[in-house]
């Protein structure tokens, strides 16, 4: 049997926003803790996330000069991991980037 | 469906089930999944999905801040908290 | 002149002409909740602040608002600054909100008053209001009797007289169904027309926030408050609202009611399909027409929302882990078992349930066998009422196939059972479409819903099509005889 080697890279790059992914509570360091997190943000039961457009315009951008294609998504769930700081729900976005 | 998937299905979901009700619930589970296996007979081929009844693009916030200012109301929600921070078991030796 | 059993129109000429002030309104309305206690449908009061406002509203003496000084009721799974909100569930029974949704903001900006928060099946999971956390809702007409669910606390309280309306959300047909077995008037509008901000979610693309009131003007002067655009919530409607009270009293003459020709209605208990030809009847009388039309998927609206409807709330569900928020176990060895233990104590045995069949959907190998299958179906589903829709104005259908049930009598051995009672509601949440349920008569004494449902974003139509036929008939004005609570 022959085998191939494919190797994946998942990169996590921080956005230089002045807001969250998922809220407008400040990106900001130095504040004391638990200051910066919105209603949203503590994952509050009857909250709604909303994208930050500037972030989405970014990745668009990094994808681009990354030279990766654009596809047309019809939604992007995020998953909901039991952790303190990530509360998830079905967010409806139509593109994002695929990196070829 | 056997009793190990429901361990599985039950550990994902960070749920436990009692031992004596353990044999209802994979019996239950069994009548669902039965009873949503019946699409399976519906020919989709070629049908997309529709996620939601509303097939716009999600309004996007701008990168404006805004703070709700609600820290003491978080913490005074949380069963276990300092001034500061919600308290849970120590995670790391 | 007591306030018991008036509509929100009576009340609002009442404290018009100065009949009654706002303080003795809302004094009465407590009253009857504290008289009626028994019936269970709530599970917090608002006292304190309600008297407070209705006597700011008296010293005030702007009444600018239909809605100002009228005694309302919130399900509590909208999220009330300051005012507990359970969602009926145990692992909320602590949980006191730091902000308030949207719908139940606007509803009290017009100068309304919450009185209270009402009982609910566990995170809206349910049909009989059975599973909540803090017990059974008698249906007001019969004691033991289911009032419907999940809204059920909010049908039952509105049946008793005890306020003229209050807010509910529909997923499967939780507002229709608890509005047919309480013999009112329930409202689930369009996907998308009102805002979910600070509704808690049970599943975000099926959730749907509306009126149940003792009319369906009373329930237009609500939709007409809840509606609008909602930068809170991205899958809000940016589309004009228009004032469902302005048409509601056109002829409908020449109306097109289809009827959905996959429902057999033989099958039903032959009284209540009796009501319905009677109400078909009815309405040819009015000037309405009715033709066949064929929704060839509509059979399989019930496995299709009971794949998608748990999927998406085990995702909604995961952030009750006990930390920052809600019940949370004690004596626990670590921060995993701290998760573990805390759902468990916290969620009833149907939330359970579905959460763990939502999982099962989503996990690894079977997400496209169920989750995605369901919505491909969905979408044939919804197709069959755009085709539907090209030719009718509204679809008309029983609301529920049966009568309210005796308390503990469906679902105990066979889930599946209690899910058939939404066969007629939860194809037009798959669609996102209105529908609205009325009361038209009584079978042993229970009352019978006859649902409309209605075409994307014409709430108007349907609001119009029951206002005629409540001017015409008198279902609506049945009171249940509470001599047993």
């Amino acid at each position: 049997m022959s085998w191939e080697t494919v190797i994946g890279l998942e990169t996590h790059v921080q956005l230089s926003t002045k807001t969250k992914l998922f809220s407008r509570a400040s990106t900001a360091f130095g504040a004391s803790p638990n200051t910066n997190v919105n209603l949203i943000d503590c994952g509050l039961p009857g909250v709604l996330p909303s994208v930050n457009k500037e972030a989405f315009y970014k990745a668009i951008r990094f994808g681009m000069a990354v030279g990766a294609r654009l596809i047309k998504l019809q939604y992007l769930t995020e998953k909901i991991t039991f952790t303190l700081i990530s509360q998830r729900v079905i967010k409806l976005l139509k593109w994002i980037y695929q990196l070829l | 469906m056997d009793q190990e998937t429901v361990r599985t299905i039950c550990y994902l979901a960070r749920l436990e089930i009692d031992e004596n009700k353990s044999e209802k619930i994979q019996k239950d589970l069994e009548t669902i999944i039965d009873l949503i296996g019946s699409l399976q007979t519906i020919d989709t081929s070629d049908v997309e999905p529709l996620y939601s009844p509303l097939e716009m693009t999600a309004l996007m916030h701008e990168d404006i801040e805004k703070s709700d200012n609600k820290k003491e109301k978080f913490l005074e929600n949380a069963a276990a908290s300092n001034e500061d921070y919600f308290l849970v078991p120590r995670v790391v030796e | 002149m007591s306030i018991q059993f008036k509509s929100i129109a009576d009340l609002r000429e009442m404290l018009d002409d100065k009949s009654i002030s706002a303080s003795e309104l809302i004094q009465e309305s407590l009253e009857l909740a504290k008289k009626y206690k028994e019936l269970n449908c709530f599970v917090t009061m608002n006292e304190e602040f309600s008297v407070k406002k209705a006597n700011a509203i008296d010293v005030n003496k702007k009444t600018s608002s239909r809605l100002s000084g009228i005694p309302l009721a919130q399900k509590d799974l909208f999220c009330t600054e300051g005012l507990r909100t359970t969602c009926s569930s145990k692992i909320l029974s602590n949980f006191i909100p730091p902000y308030t949704a949207t719908a139940v903001k606007k509803l009290e900006d017009a100068g309304s008053i919450t009185i209270g928060k009402t009982n609910m099946d566990e995170f809206a999971m349910g049909s009989s209001n059975e599973t909540s956390f803090f017990g059974n809702v008698h249906n007001p007409w019969k004691k033991g009797y289911v009032p419907g669910g999940s809204s059920g606390g909010s049908a039952a309280a509105v049946a008793a007289g005890i306020v003229p309306a209050a807010t509910g959300t529909d997923t499967g047909g939780s507002i229709r169904q608890p509005a047919a077995h309480c013999g009112i008037t329930g409202l689930k509008p369009t996907y998308g027309r009102i805002s979910r901000w600070g509704m808690i979610a049970f599943a975000s693309s099926l959730d749907q926030a509306g009126p149940l009131a003792r009319t369906a003007e009373d329930c237009a002067i609500l939709l007409n408050t809840m509606s609008g655009h909602d930068a809170k919530d991205t899958t809000s409607l940016n589309s004009n609202v228009p004032d469902f009270l302005e048409n509601i009293n056109q002829p409908i003459d020449g109306l097109k009611i289809g009827l959905i020709k996959e429902f057999n209605l033989s099958d039903l208990d032959s009284q209540v399909q009796a009501r319905f030809e009677e109400s078909k009847k009815a309405y040819e009388k009015l000037g309405a027409q009715f033709i066949e039309v064929s929704l060839p998927n509509i059979s399989a609206s019930v496995p299709t929302y009971y794949s998608i409807a748990p999927a998406e709330c085990s995702s909604n569900l995961s952030r009750f882990d006990g930390v920052r928020f809600g019940h949370r176990a004690e004596s626990t060895d670590d921060l995993n078992d701290l998760y573990i233990k805390s759902r468990s104590e916290g969620f009833g045995d149907e939330v359970k349930r579905r959460i763990l069949i939502g999982t099962y959907a989503l996990s690894a190998g079977y997400y496209d066998a169920y989750y995605k299958k369901a919505q491909q179906v969905r979408r044939l589903i919804k197709n069959d009422f755009d085709n539907a829709f090209q030719s009718v104005d509204a679809l008309m259908t029983p609301t529920s196939p049966n009568t309210a049930f005796k308390f503990g009598s469906k679902g105990t051995q066979n889930p599946v059972e209690l899910y058939l009672e939404d066969l007629f509601t939860i194809s037009s949440n798959l669609a996102g479409l209105p529908a609205i349920s009325i009361p038209h008569g009584q079978v042993n004494s229970l009352p019978v819903g006859l649902q409309l449902i209605g075409n994307f974003l014409r709430e108007d139509q349907l609001l119009n099509a029951a206002h005629i036929f409540q001017k015409n008939s008198d279902y609506h004005l049945a009171k249940p005889n509470l001599g047993d609570f």
